[in-house]
């Protein structure tokens, strides 16, 4: 080797597909697979294991979408199996490798589901992509709701519900007190989840002072899912002019059923003054909520959008009750641009409203839904559904940012999309990605081993190892293929990769 | 007239990729006819309208023997056809004449004739009609003019009638292989027989008047061009796939032809219609006799008969040209799945039979270096690379030059989990730039590189500099 010298790599960045590769820099590749990084050096990667025990249950096949599914006492997964044949998605909740339930939820066309979790239960949404024009859509599917499941495996049912049927009776009541004058009555029915139904039957009765008011006949729900009911009552009333719906009713204190089958609830005494707690919120509710194809948190609400016949079409919950839903003041205004409403991100307590193709965001300011005033972040960068990266159960991350696969390029999101992209370095593979199919793209990201995944429409992984730093420089790209197609990734367990893989 | 002729196929071994022979002037042909059309109207109650149509006599046939196999119009035994074009050179004349006897109103008068040229005979119907991709114009009116008073008029048109069949496009799902074999074309081009109707079409409206319409249609040329592709050196290993094991290797004979001249080499392949090139990820090694890739998984369909084809560098020829067919047998490894950091091989679900599971390797570890070269462009000498590795089983490495049309398979190195000297990897590699292919392709093999030196002289520059 007289005479020649060593160039010397010493430093192995991944991969570098932009422009020429005759002027690729001497530490990137010019084409990789199935490797890792570990700081500069390269490895080849871990090896996939099967995540069901073959001995203990039925495998899952056709895996489509997996969510990691936080429950009280362990994280677990939601997974959406879906057979072509038959059109048909069921999802199935595995807690753990010899354990899984369902299916919990089976509907026909339900290629791909939305979910967000509250309190340990999970709301689900079914949705599919569909055509529109020469792009595609993804929406919720027409006639169709959003369901939540309890965790425990029974069937997942539709979340919120019709109020109580009429029927239930007023009397006198034991000596005790009243504020004298003509009250309406009222029933609100509760479900497991929390959810308050509109009041029902309503009722006008004359209080006497010295007396307490009695209750009978109170209607029981048919949803077996009721397991409490309120009486609710409004002040007295001096001009009443017949509409029962039209004042204002609050919950009687210590007027509660906490079960579906007591049917009276006698000697209830209260003053109006003790009338704080409002009810009247709740007639303008949804009693069963579209299907959408975007759900998050945003604070304590939870935010629901682009349904089947609208994907303009974005409502936000109250504080606290995802599933309680005004008609009117529980929606968001947002200009149309003919492209849907594909995704919705919390963000330093700003809620970001995606399309493809822009970005609006929206803070809240303590008043209506309605009233929150829409600011225009970007109207040429969006994100499809997926294409935010998730932390566990949280689309906000531990750190100040959110990583967004957009049609320029994988981009970190501070407010605004910051240039360059991360995805730099690999600009001509990046754009080189058939656009039609980037509703499929889904990023996640792993904080504990510092790696972005991206699912790419070919059906592999992108991988970004960013140990030595999430920038455009130092981040390192790794294309990741398997035998079998990938659909979907998922982290559990603090930093478990979880992949879903379709058959072909 | 344009007559194109490639060279056909030459059997000393330099494959021609696309040939194509043109017949014309066929002896055999013959198809010049007139017809007439004659009639007599009246309507004395205007805007009555009456229509006379004929069908000018007989049917015409038109037969042409094709020589194929006469010098210079040889079509070889072993020839892939891709596409045939028939073409006929037409001369036709339409004449209509018009007497209005009288007009109370006045009269107006169309006069039309509608010519069809159908590739048939009408006792038979021979097979090629069904492939024909784009057909010839047909059934059109070339003369609808209207006509007032005492009057003549008409119209001579050249038209080209081009009949194309492009088997490529897998005409009425006969030719999965997307060309026509040597056999089935003799079958049924040996004798091409047409049918040529012309039909005459007058009307009056508002009075009285005497019509007539004839045709000339004369054939004043025929010729066919036969485009065909020679069947490819490359072949491909297995025919039948089976998933999980899922690589297939793409070879062909070696030949001592020096890389820079090579137009039989491939720069990139398609799966099922799915471009790969040398560095996408499925690409084991792409080498210019031999290349190796993992079956890749685009498709959300099952396809069982997948086409391979390449596109060969050369300059000589066009397009894409087909290598083999693949029948692929799937298998169901679809579920939930999770990194194993303690794993070298990927665990799959095995539901052949009861669900158990199955082991395959990695596909296709590899990372291809940057370029090494100089700014004046030199021609060095690459005597090899050392590396700072450990692992377990043989690392592989190729020199390669720009566009992968210089490669060269290097020493391998066997590689150690724990290890406390830097393996040297020796060649002699010549070329303008050089990069280095590092690899793995067994089960449970392993590696971890934390540096790589590539020893590299220049050998000849160019002046002035």
């Amino acid at each position: 080797m007289r005479d020649h010298k060593g160039q010397v790599v010493s430093s192995f960045n991944g991969l570098f597909d932009r422009g020429d590769p005759y002027n690729n820099p001497k530490d990137h590749f010019q084409g990789s697979n199935n490797l890792r990084h570990v700081d500069k050096a390269v490895r080849t990667r871990d090896g996939i294991n099967i995540s069901q025990d073959v001995n203990a249950v039925a495998p899952l096949t056709n895996i489509r979408r997996i969510y990691n599914y936080p429950m009280l006492t362990a994280n677990t997964l939601l997974v959406l199996s879906y057979n072509p044949s038959t059109n048909t998605g069921t999802i199935y909740h595995v807690v753990n490798s010899t354990t899984q339930f369902g299916p919990i939820l089976t509907k026909t066309g339900m290629t791909d589901f939305a979910f967000a979790p509250f309190g340990g239960r999970a709301y689900i949404s079914p949705f599919s992509t569909f055509a529109n024009g020469d792009d595609t859509v993804e929406k919720g599917l027409s006639g169709e709701f959003v369901y939540v499941y309890a965790g425990d495996g029974t069937t997942a049912r539709k979340a919120a519900g019709a109020g109580i049927g009429a029927g239930m009776t007023v009397a006198v009541g034991a000596a005790g007190h009243t504020d004298a004058g003509l009250h309406i009555y009222g029933v609100v029915s509760e479900t497991k989840s929390g959810y308050q139904s509109p009041p029902g039957s309503l009722t006008t009765f004359t209080n006497l002072s010295s007396n307490s008011v009695s209750f009978g006949a109170i209607p029981t729900s048919g949803d077996p899912n009721v397991v409490a009911r309120h009486i609710v009552a409004s002040k007295a009333i001096i001009n009443y002019n017949g509409d029962t719906e039209g004042y204002d009713l609050f919950f009687i204190p210590n007027a509660t059923i906490n079960d579906n089958t007591t049917t009276f609830l006698n000697n209830i005494s209260f003053f109006d003054q003790d009338l704080i707690e409002d009810a009247s919120h709740l007639f303008d509710n949804y009693t069963e909520i579209p299907a959408v194809a975007v759900m998050t948190m945003f604070g304590g609400r939870m935010i629901f959008g682009s349904t089947f016949t609208d994907f303009n079409l974005v409502l936000v919950s109250a504080d606290g009750e995802p599933e309680a839903i005004n008609q009117i003041t529980g929606l968001l205004a947002n200009k149309p641009n003919g492209f849907p409403v594909s995704n919705a991100a919390e963000f330093r307590n700003v809620l970001y409203l995606f399309r493809p193709n822009s970005a609006i965001s929206f803070a809240d300011n303590g008043d209506d839904p309605s009233s929150w005033i829409p600011v225009e972040i970007d109207a040429a960068l969006g994100a499809r559904p997926h294409a935010i990266s998730q932390f566990l159960n949280s689309a906000t991350q531990n750190v100040d940012f959110l990583i967004i696969a957009t049609y320029q390029g994988i981009s970190l999101f501070t407010g605004g999309f910051q240039t360059p992209e991360l995805s730099w370095k690999i600009e001509n593979f990046w754009k080189s990605l058939d656009r039609t199919k980037f509703g499929t793209i889904q990023i996640v990201n792993n904080a504990v081993k510092k790696r972005v995944y991206v699912v790419l429409p070919d059906r592999y992984l992108l991988v970004g190892f960013y140990q030595n730093g999430l920038d455009t420089k130092n981040i390192q790209w790794e294309q990741w293929t398997f035998t079998q197609p990938i659909n979907t990734i998922a982290v559990t367990n603090i930093d478990e990769d979880i992949i879903g893989c379709d058959i072909f | 007239m344009s007559e194109t002729v490639y060279t056909v196929l030459d059997l000393s071994g330099i494959v021609k990729n696309v040939n194509a022979c043109t017949f014309h002037n066929m002896s055999d042909i013959s198809a010049t006819f007139n017809a007439e059309l004659q009639g007599s109207k009246s309507s004395t109650n205007p805007p009555d309208l009456f229509v006379e149509s004929r069908n000018l006599g007989n049917t015409y046939a038109v037969s042409a023997t094709v020589h194929h196999d006469t010098p210079p119009n040889m079509v070889p035994t072993t020839a892939r056809i891709t596409k045939i074009e028939i073409q006929f050179q037409t001369d036709i004349s339409i004449h209509g004449d018009t007497h209005i006897i009288s007009a109370s109103p006045p009269a107006t008068a169309n006069s039309s004739a509608i010519w069809q040229y159908l590739p048939y005979n009408s006792a038979s119907l021979p097979a090629y009609r069904n492939w024909i991709t784009t057909p010839s114009i047909s059934g059109v009116s070339i003369f609808n003019n209207p006509i007032s008073g005492d009057s003549t008029a008409q119209i001579v048109s050249n038209p080209v009638l081009l009949d194309v069949l492009d088997f490529t496009t897998n005409p009425n799902g006969d030719f999965p292989l997307r060309y026509m074999d040597y056999a089935t074309f003799v079958a049924n081009f040996s004798t091409l027989v047409y049918s040529i109707n012309v039909e005459g079409q007058s009307t009056v409206a508002g009075g009285n008047a005497n019509l007539s319409c004839s045709a000339d249609f004369k054939l004043i040329n025929f010729q066919m061009t036969v485009t065909w592709s020679n069947p490819s050196s490359w072949t491909i290993s297995p025919t039948n796939l089976t998933l999980p094991n899922n690589i297939i290797t793409i070879t062909r004979p070696e030949t001592d032809v020096p890389p820079g001249d090579d137009d039989d080499m491939l720069s990139a392949i398609y799966v099922n219609g799915h471009k790969i090139e040398p560095n996408d990820p499925w690409v084991i090694i792409w080498l210019r006799f031999i290349i190796r890739i993992h079956f890749p998984v685009f498709d959300d369909d099952q396809p069982p008969a997948v086409p391979i084809e390449g596109d060969p560098i050369g300059t000589t020829f066009t397009g894409t040209v087909l290598l083999g067919i693949l029948t692929i047998t799937y298998a169901d490894l679809s579920g939930i799945y999770t990194f194993d950091i303690n794993h070298h091989h990927d665990t799959l679900y095995n539901r052949t039979a009861t669900p158990t599971t199955q082991d395959v390797l990695i596909p296709a570890p590899f990372f291809v270096t940057a370029f090494f070269d100089t700014p004046e462009g030199d021609i060095q000498h690459f005597t090899g690379t050392r590396a700072q590795v450990n692992g377990a089983g043989t690392l592989k490495q190729i020199a390669q030059s720009h566009d992968y049309i210089n490669t060269l398979q290097m020493q391998d190195i066997a590689l150690r989990t724990a290890n406390n000297k830097n393996p040297f990897s020796l060649t002699s590699f010549v070329d303008q730039q050089t990069a280095v292919r590092v690899y793995m392709d067994t089960f449970d093999d392993f590696f971890s590189i934390s540096k790589l030196i590539i020893f590299i002289k220049s050998l000849f520059t160019s002046h002035p500099q």
